[in-house]
């Protein structure tokens, strides 16, 4: 069934991620911030992060992004908030594993069991990037 | 015996309409447009795409091929394959008879005046940098301006971009009006003789307007300034005649039109050929090389260095071919007939804008959601077996015009029919219940 294949990529949280992001919006004050773009599919987002030393006190996106994208911005900020930095970065490379490996292995660990939903990408290779975009706009935003 | 004569005279005359009549039925049967039997024609048509027949609704990006063009290269490499303007032996000199016909071919095909008017290059994309290389080396000087629009394909704006750049000219851009055509009033008062060259996409990839070349072209000419046309989208939608539109410069891509990838043509009047510097060098372009100094080949040779995509011209060949013996105007209806059925169903699902709503226009068709993003949908449909184009189409200039990040983009060749227009409107419906 071809609903059945769609519902694997998107599922229920991540469409309700995507339908009602958290931390949408411009921050008021930010330290950092950087704006993403992906140029095959228009997918374009923005990243502001309000830093105290290594330590991250506010976070937020804006985007005109397609639902993978949106739902990753949102799910990724709330794990990242108010986090430090160093665990930011072990963040990003586990997520980036996830992608690659295809599974929810001992090397992603650290995040949430949550983003075992981005394990149907796997069947979508193509939106691999829209997941990706997020998390690669922030390391730019902390470059 | 007077009258037995006259029966069989009549016996005669009738036996001859008779034949005559039977001649012209067959050529119209022969010739005459049919769906279903273009479609067996193209093998891809028949495959599947995740366990569904495919629905190839993306042909603004590239067309599929059919049969004898796939034969042609094949056979091309199995029998005939030898590199041309170089031996004096049989395959050398039977291939390069194969790629030079194909000029006259072309030629024919454009109506141009001359086969030395044709260059065979990549596709639009090298097509236009040729162009635009030749007049940043020869032509543009600063404070000089050149003018593009607002709907052209990144092909028909970066290399202007850097022309502009390295020459200090100037990029002056027609907008589009919301309707998806181009603002006339504004072109007409951008044309000045700081103007030296406009260059202008004749069908729009992202919107299917049909531009008024052949007007914006009297106008331009007024002024003595010569146009480029990008005909990427145009040549395989409609007949061209580039001396009837008397365009200066009329490029367009071999893989749109049926052909294999990799091989397009472009056509200058043989005056502007003769004044552009050559653009890539080395083998094949030269007449003669000495330390001293090198001369060049005239036309066209001068704009072909080295081997070139032989096995693609040859499958250039067989694409033309195929359409020269096709039901060009059936064929045309046809797709107008998908494009008026899509457009109307289109306009029936609440939350869907289409994108480009001008009447005159090719078989293409953007849309946008409130709702769902264009990427979304690509996939949603691609599930389904259905391929259509999703992003910004390669005119990211067009879509900021119209404030969209992105467009889901269907766009129907000849071999489409209802049932792939009714297919994905049923997917369209479906995708809304399930993004609910």
């Amino acid at each position: 069934m071809i609903e059945d294949k769609l519902k694997e990529l998107y599922q229920e949280f991540l469409l309700k991620h995507s339908k009602a992001p958290l931390y949408y919006g411009k921050l008021p004050v930010f330290t950092h911030h950087a704006e993403g773009f992906n140029p095959i599919c228009g997918d374009a987002i923005t990243v502001y992060l309000n830093l105290e030393g290594r330590q991250i006190k506010a976070v937020s996106f804006e985007s005109a992004s397609c639902s993978i994208c949106n739902a990753s911005a949102s799910m990724m900020l709330q794990e990242i908030n108010l986090k430090a930095l160093n665990q930011v970065l072990q963040y990003y490379s586990s997520f980036e594993t996830l992608l690659i490996n295809e599974e929810f292995s001992e090397e992603v660990v650290n995040l949430s069991e949550e983003f075992e939903a981005f394990l149907g990408l796997s069947k979508f290779p193509a939106r691999k990037a829209c997941a990706l975009l997020p998390w690669e706009t922030l390391k730019k935003a902390l470059k | 015996m007077l009258t037995f004569d006259f029966i069989t005279l009549l016996i005669y005359i009738v036996h001859l309409i008779l034949q005559i009549l039977s001649i012209f039925f067959v050529l119209c049967v022969k010739t005459m447009f049919s769906v279903e039997s273009v479609r067996s024609d193209f093998p891809i048509l028949s495959s599947e795409v995740n366990g569904k027949s495919l629905i190839y609704l993306d042909n603004a990006a590239t067309a599929q091929k059919p049969d004898c063009v796939i034969q042609a290269v094949n056979q091309y490499y199995r029998k005939e394959n030898s590199n041309i303007h170089r031996g004096v032996f049989y395959l050398s000199e039977q291939a390069t008879t194969a790629y030079e016909s194909t000029r006259d071919l072309v030629a024919d095909f454009l109506s141009a005046e001359k086969s030395s008017e044709i260059i065979f290059c990549k596709g639009v994309t090298e097509g236009i940098n040729l162009v635009a290389n030749g007049f940043s080396r020869s032509i543009l000087k600063e404070g000089d301006e050149v003018l593009i629009s607002e709907m052209e394909h990144h092909a028909n704006i970066v290399p202007w971009q850097i022309a502009c750049g390295q020459t200090g000219a100037i990029l002056k851009i027609i907008p589009v009006l919301e309707e998806g055509s181009l603002d006339m009033d504004a072109y007409k008062s951008l044309l000045s003789e700081k103007t030296k060259l406009v260059a202008i996409v004749h069908v729009s990839n992202a919107l299917g307007t049909i531009n008024p070349v052949k007007e914006m072209i009297a106008l331009a000419h007024a002024q003595d300034i010569p146009v480029l046309v990008d005909g990427a989208q145009s040549a395989p939608h409609m007949e061209i005649d580039v001396q009837d539109l008397d365009c200066d410069f009329f490029v367009a891509s071999g893989h749109k039109l049926f052909a294999p990838t990799g091989v397009g043509m472009l056509y200058g009047k043989e005056s502007w050929l003769e004044r552009l510097p050559p653009y890539q060098s080395g083998g094949d372009m030269i007449e003669k090389v000495d330390f001293g100094g090198t001369t060049y080949k005239g036309l066209p040779g001068k704009f072909e260095a080295g081997t070139p995509n032989i096995s693609g011209v040859i499958g250039l060949r067989s694409a033309i071919h195929y359409l020269n013996d096709l039901d060009r105007f059936g064929a045309s209806t046809h797709e107008q007939s998908l494009l008026g059925k899509a457009t109307a169903a289109l306009n029936e699902i609440d939350g869907l804008r289409i994108i480009g709503t001008t009447r005159n226009k090719a078989s293409v068709v953007s849309f946008v959601f409130d709702e769902i993003h264009a990427h979304d949908v690509g996939t949603f449909l691609d599930a389904g077996g259905i391929s259509v184009r999703t992003g910004h189409h390669c005119t990211m200039p067009l879509l900021k015009r119209f404030k969209v990040p992105a467009t889901a983009r269907a766009s129907f060749s000849f071999y489409n029919n209802e049932s792939d227009v009714n297919a994905l409107i049923e997917a369209l419906h479906k995708m809304k219940v399930f993004f609910g």
